[in-house]
């Protein structure tokens, strides 16, 4: 477990690691910006992306973050984030992503869930989830 | 366990492995069958948000929050093993119309591809945070070993 990251650090990791594959998403101006984004549970106040074109992440929030204080009276935060990746390009898949994530957060990777194919009786889109824990001081 | 008094007054306790590992064996047993029957309560039980109302197969109109019980196959698909000193749970239903298996994307959720997005259900947790499953088989091994 790394010694003291946050959310936004990990964010980064997420898109530098993912820059040769990470889709966009697409405003009503025609803008893009990478397609990653945190889920924080609160309603979105700036402008939401029409689309998305190829793969997309979504960090959220996996579990209540623990506090723990030590007998020093400091205290540190053991925060769980699920990374979800979905692949909106139904020719492609998210298989490469996922080990090329895998090995960019080796350090503080605790799970991988299943591979979630394209299902079309449901219309699903490929996904898969890493589970990531890290502690904040 | 064996006690065993001998001449210079001492005591000497010695367990008795095989009959502990045939009560832990007994009590996992009793455990996943309690298990089993938590996991097929928590599936059933009316706690899952959903973004829409839908009418089911059983041709109910649900809404929010609801149970994950329609024609009921996940419910029954609950199946387990032992081996050893693990039990093992599955579902593995298949979808009546296309034969697919589905309780992976019931679990974890999926987007579709106009962008709605169906959150996952995790029955196992509902059911664990009824009882433990360290509650469980503690009780199991305290039934068998009193």
């Amino acid at each position: 477990m790394p010694s003291s990251i946050d959310i936004l650090t990990l964010r980064d990791r997420v898109e530098t690691a993912l820059s040769a594959e990470l889709g966009t998403y697409v405003y009503q101006n025609a803008a893009t910006t990478p397609a990653v984004k945190v889920e924080s549970g609160i309603i979105a106040r700036t402008a939401q992306p029409q689309r998305v074109n190829g793969l997309e992440v979504v960090i959220e929030p996996y579990t209540a973050p623990s506090l723990q204080t030590l007998l020093s009276s400091h205290a540190f935060v053991d925060d769980q984030y699920r990374i979800l990746l979905k692949q909106w390009d139904l020719t492609k898949s998210v298989a490469t992503a996922v080990r090329t994530l895998s090995l960019a957060l080796q350090d503080c990777l605790t799970g991988i869930e299943p591979l979630l194919p394209r299902n079309t009786a449901i219309d699903s889109l490929e996904q898969q989830s890493l589970l990531i824990q890290y502690r904040r001081f | 366990m064996r006690s065993l008094l001998c001449h210079k007054g001492m005591a000497k306790v010695t367990l008795d492995i095989r009959s502990i590992s045939q009560g832990l064996l007994a009590a996992l047993d009793d455990g996943a069958k309690e298990l089993e029957s938590l996991y097929f309560d928590a599936i059933g039980q009316v706690s899952y948000v959903w973004p829409n109302k839908t009418v089911r197969k059983n041709q109910d109109v649900v809404g929010s929050p609801r149970d994950k019980v329609d024609l009921g196959n996940l419910q029954a698909s609950t199946s387990y093993q032992i081996s050893g000193l693990t039990a093992t749970f599955e579902w593995d239903p298949k979808d009546p119309t296309t034969g697919k298996p589905y309780a992976a994307y019931v679990f974890f959720g999926y987007t579709d591809s106009s962008g709605r997005v169906l959150p996952g259900s995790n029955w196992i947790s509902v059911a664990h945070n009824i009882r433990s499953p360290e509650q469980i088989i503690g009780g199991a091994c305290r039934a068998i070993f009193n």
